[in-house]
């Protein structure tokens, strides 16, 4: 069986070309810590309520990407005796793009993938991941189907597939428009019931929620990490205009920094 | 945590009491498959002593609902704190269970 890191790296690929489906960085970075939190606590390792993340068992499980988070996280508990669900996603999400990478070695290792070098336009290289097996994404999809599309009751691997795929917005991949549009109240329902789900995958808040939901807290901390995330992707062409402004302005601008030190 | 479990005609009352965590996770889950006996099952569970349940005492509970369900059977919970009421509230979990005020309203809910 996948972890649920794999089955989301897996399930964001659009097995016809064999390249991601566009997802902002940021909400993938919180969707493959959150995918890392579920599979962790569904095999012991942590417990969560209301109000914060406890790590129960620091016996690593021979996986790199749930051990490394499960490491992170109990060094932050071994610093403070609380942690929140949101401070542990953020944890998570700084390193999404390294676990995906491991994740897509899994999945070619495992024979799901094979990995593709090219060239768009002979000149810009490309990498895409064509999907060998698709026995996995059908049998995921089928079951999303099954649990979304009744009132079954779900089991808690179910409740996990349907936030990290509503939380990518692929439920359009799964259902029809006429079926996702009648299924939306049940998918809501389907994803209250995970505690970490419905912190780290909301979308954006919808009213007349409890006042002390995960959701909530998790606000501030998804907003710090899209901070993060663009303030990343535009350092480059910060530190060009600096460059630009100094040769243009030098003296003034050093004399502006001296006056004006940046705050730690 | 402190489970314990009576016979009341068809339905079985199983008492929870303590915390419902990780640690005690495992203990409730067999005794709550175990109180599946009947055909189909009835199960009443008394929450009136139990002062924290985490995710991991949730998911016990959610198996629990799913076997239930399998053998079209009844399950209902009674006298949650306040503090346990919301996180039921919160997860959505009061739209699988039926929750009511006491332990004999919760037996009179499943015959």
């Amino acid at each position: 069986m996948l972890s649920f890191p794999e089955e989301i790296v897996l399930l964001l690929l659009d097995e016809t070309k064999g390249e991601f489906v566009p997802l902002p960085e940021s909400v993938f970075a919180i969707v493959m810590s959150g995918a890392a939190l579920m599979d962790l606590a569904l095999r012991n390792r942590i417990d969560t309520d209301l109000e914060k993340l406890m790590v129960v068992d620091r016996t690593p499980l021979g996986d790199d990407i749930l051990d490394d988070v499960l490491s992170g996280l109990a060094g932050i508990c071994d610093k403070r005796s609380e942690l929140e669900i949101g401070e542990a996603l953020y944890d998570g999400a700084l390193d999404a793009e390294e676990y995906r990478a491991r994740a897509l070695n899994r999945l070619i290792a495992h024979g799901i993938l094979r990995e593709e070098n090219g060239r768009h336009l002979w000149v810009f290289r490309t990498r895409r991941y064509p999907v060998i097996d698709n026995a996995e994404q059908q049998e995921v999809r089928a079951r999303l189907r099954q649990i979304v599309l009744s009132n079954e009751i779900p089991d808690p691997r179910d409740i996990v597939l349907v936030c990290l795929i509503d939380a990518c917005a692929l439920m359009g991949f799964v259902l029809s428009a006429q079926e996702l549009e009648a299924a939306t109240p049940r998918i809501e329902q389907l994803r209250k019931m995970d505690l970490i789900g419905q912190a780290s995958l909301a979308r954006p808040p919808r009213p007349r929620r409890s006042s002390n939901s995960p959701r909530r807290r998790c606000d501030q901390v998804r907003s710090r990490l899209l901070l993060k995330t663009s303030l990343a992707q535009h350092a480059y062409p910060v530190s060009i205009i600096r460059q630009a402004y100094d040769l243009a302005f030098g003296q003034r601008l050093r004399q502006h920094d001296a006056a004006f030190p940046a705050s730690p | 945590m402190e489970i314990s479990q009576e016979r009341d005609g068809d339905v079985v009352i199983v008492r929870l009491s303590g915390r419902l965590d990780s640690s005690a996770a495992p203990a409730a889950e067999e005794r709550l498959s175990a109180a599946l006996t009947g055909t189909p099952p009835r199960v009443a569970i008394d929450m009136g002593q139990l002062v924290y349940i985490s995710s991991a005492g949730l998911r016990v509970l959610l198996v629990l609902a799913k076997k239930v369900q399998q053998e079209k059977g009844k399950v209902a919970l009674g006298g949650l704190a306040a503090n346990v009421r919301e996180v039921f509230t919160v997860s959505g979990f009061d739209t699988i269970f039926p929750i009511e005020a006491d332990a004999a309203a919760a037996v009179a809910a499943v015959r």
